[in-house]
């Protein structure tokens, strides 16, 4: 066990610092504002938006502002005062800093405990060491946390905290801990009726139970609530309209075919209902939203307890699935999902031409059309997944 | 496999890895490089048969092939020629290159891409810029209406695989002589640390 901790911890600290995205740097452009005393960081970045170099608003809830800049400021010995002038710089230069790899190595270790904390709940929940190598191996998660670097791993983490909880039959923790990660990201609502159906015959005693779950949120978001600011940067993250944006006869089809999986869910007896549930929702969410690829890791936890306990054809059937969504992600007109990564050794990689350049140029086709296909082909092998996961269940 | 095997299988891995990712990959891949670049000027410059420009530079990398000038086409109106006109440090035109109007957005970055010259790091170049517009009004490009310093970036390619990795060993030098020596000497400090208890775990 400890030669396998220390593995993947040495591969997570040779790709740590040498893959980066854009988007850690415009957060924690955000974030440096907790450690100067500022409170309320959309208004903040309202009234001095003439005077920053980065103009968009922050589109998350105001935990993870909380949360981030916290981390942010621990490190601040750590990162340094070079760290802010690059955090600061927004010119032609933004992305390139010699020293870059760096501050990707110490902006990602709290996402690397996370990345530990999950691999030790997982073990603990199913006492299976197969997980734990598959893990702390496999190429999706690293791909999401450390390539991407977003902090979906955080509340990631917390949901499978709270499903640990659950299985204990500690209800006020379980309802709490995802609670807290609803106040850091709203996704993991989807995730709430399923554990409040776990149980039928516990009815009464999730009802008590459940409203702990709106706790972290309600507190956190008090301050801000009656302010246009923070409404409309929280809206504008587009998460609620991508959700309902496929429509059929004028229709949303995910809330439709949620309501199917939960109803599916209720009346399942499989050990494995949660999980199946969250495969499913997973094929249909990927299909059926034009995703980020890092709200992947909302599910993936999950998704390898599944993929440890398929056949080989399941197995077969979930690395191509998932080598279909990537070849999804690539074809992006956005360099930083493909050579751009590489931008910590060498700034030239941006430069670089991406898949969607390489088709555009080299081909009569066109990149948007074919990644359209792809995300059509996803949604339809989503949706028979999901039958057949049913079927199973 | 006994322990010492392992070990030099993982030091080994370790060593591919970090060969791949700053050797390999960019010596394969980076080609093209950007070089010395003029920018920050706001003024826009008339350009037209009245109006043309003299742009002087000196390389900071081997083998010139690219230059990129920031034009403005206002409404993308104009439909007439913009010229460029490289030529070495005796005024002698060596690349010789033209781009329509219909080809300049309001405004836009336009890449003049030639045939590589066999240039080395130190030399002069002339940019010499001008168009057939009939007055001004139809198109202008970034500039200093004091200096008439224009703004312009260079690029420039391997013409070998050779070349790329002498290019690529010279760009990480540079970039390793300029990091913070404490973040660097950390960082290989925690990988020697984790890759010594691995190593003593094994």
């Amino acid at each position: 066990m400890k030669k396998i901790i220390l593995l993947a911890l040495l591969v997570r600290i040779l790709i740590m610092p040498f893959f980066y995205h854009p988007d850690i740097k415009s957060q924690h452009y955000h974030f440096q504002f907790f450690s100067r005393g500022v409170f309320n960081i959309y208004n903040y970045l309202s009234v001095n938006k003439k005077d920053l170099g980065y103009k968009d608003t922050f589109n998350y809830l105001p935990l993870t502002y909380y949360t981030f800049g916290f981390t942010q400021t621990v490190s601040k010995p750590l990162l340094g005062t070079s760290f802010f002038n690059w955090l600061n710089d927004w010119g032609e230069n933004r992305n390139d800093h010699v020293d870059m790899y760096y501050y990707m190595f110490v902006l990602k270790l709290p996402y690397l405990f996370l990345d530990f904390a999950i691999a030790f709940l997982l073990f603990h929940i199913y006492k299976n060491k197969k997980l734990l190598l598959l893990w702390s191996f496999n190429p999706v998660s690293i791909y999401l946390i450390y390539v991407l670097g977003n902090f979906d791993v955080l509340p990631a983490f917390l949901t499978l905290l709270s499903f640990y909880y659950f299985k204990k039959d500690q209800l006020l923790f379980s309802y709490l801990i995802i609670g807290i990660a609803i106040a850091l990201k709203v996704y993991p609502l989807i995730f709430l009726p399923f554990i409040f159906f776990y149980n039928k015959k516990d009815f009464i005693r999730n009802l008590k139970y459940c409203f702990f779950a709106a706790l972290p949120l309600l507190i956190t978001v008090a301050p801000f609530i009656y302010q246009p600011l923070f409404i409309s940067s929280f809206l504008g993250s587009g998460l609620t309209q991508k959700i309902l944006e496929f429509k059929l006869l004028n229709i949303p089809v995910f809330p439709f075919l949620y309501l199917l999986i939960l109803a599916a869910y209720y009346y399942s007896k499989s050990k494995y209902r949660f999980e199946i549930a969250v495969t499913q929702m997973f094929f249909i969410f990927v299909g059926l939203v034009a995703f980020h690829p890092q709200w992947i890791m909302w599910f993936f936890p999950f998704l390898v307890v599944i993929f440890t306990r398929a056949s080989l054809k399941g197995k077969l059937f979930l690395i191509l699935y998932f080598l279909l969504i990537f070849s999804y992600i690539f074809l992006f007109d956005d360099n930083f999902l493909f050579w751009g990564h590489l931008t910590p050794i060498d700034s030239a990689f941006t430069d670089l031409t991406s898949p969607y350049q390489l088709f555009k140029l080299r081909t009569s086709y066109d990149p948007v059309y074919l990644q359209k296909n792809i995300h059509n082909l996803l949604m339809m092998i989503g949706i028979i997944a999901s039958i057949k996961y049913a079927k199973d269940n | 496999m006994p322990k010492i095997i392992k070990i030099i299988l993982i030091i080994l891995a370790e060593l591919i890895f970090i060969t791949s990712l700053w050797v390999i990959l960019p010596t394969l891949l980076i080609i093209d490089r950007n070089g010395v670049r003029h920018l920050g000027e706001i003024d826009t410059l008339p350009l037209d048969i009245n109006h043309s420009y003299l742009q002087s530079f000196i390389t900071d990398q081997d083998n010139l092939s690219s230059i990129a000038l920031q034009l403005k086409n206002p409404e993308i109106k104009s439909t007439d020629t913009v010229y460029l006109q490289v030529a070495n440090e005796k005024h002698e035109t060596i690349r010789d290159l033209s781009v329509s109007g219909r080809n300049i957005a309001d405004p836009s970055w336009i890449n003049f891409d030639f045939i590589p010259i066999e240039s080395t790091k130190g030399d002069l170049f002339y940019l010499k810029i001008n168009a057939d517009a009939p007055k001004d009004n139809l198109l202008y490009i970034f500039g200093n209406h004091q200096n008439k310093e224009l703004n312009f970036k260079s690029s420039y390619k391997a013409l070998s695989t050779k070349e790329a990795l002498v290019n690529n060993l010279n760009n990480q030098k540079h970039r390793i002589s300029q990091m913070s020596k404490i973040h660097l000497f950390s960082y290989i400090g925690i990988v020697t640390i984790t890759s010594l208890a691995l190593f003593l775990a094994l």
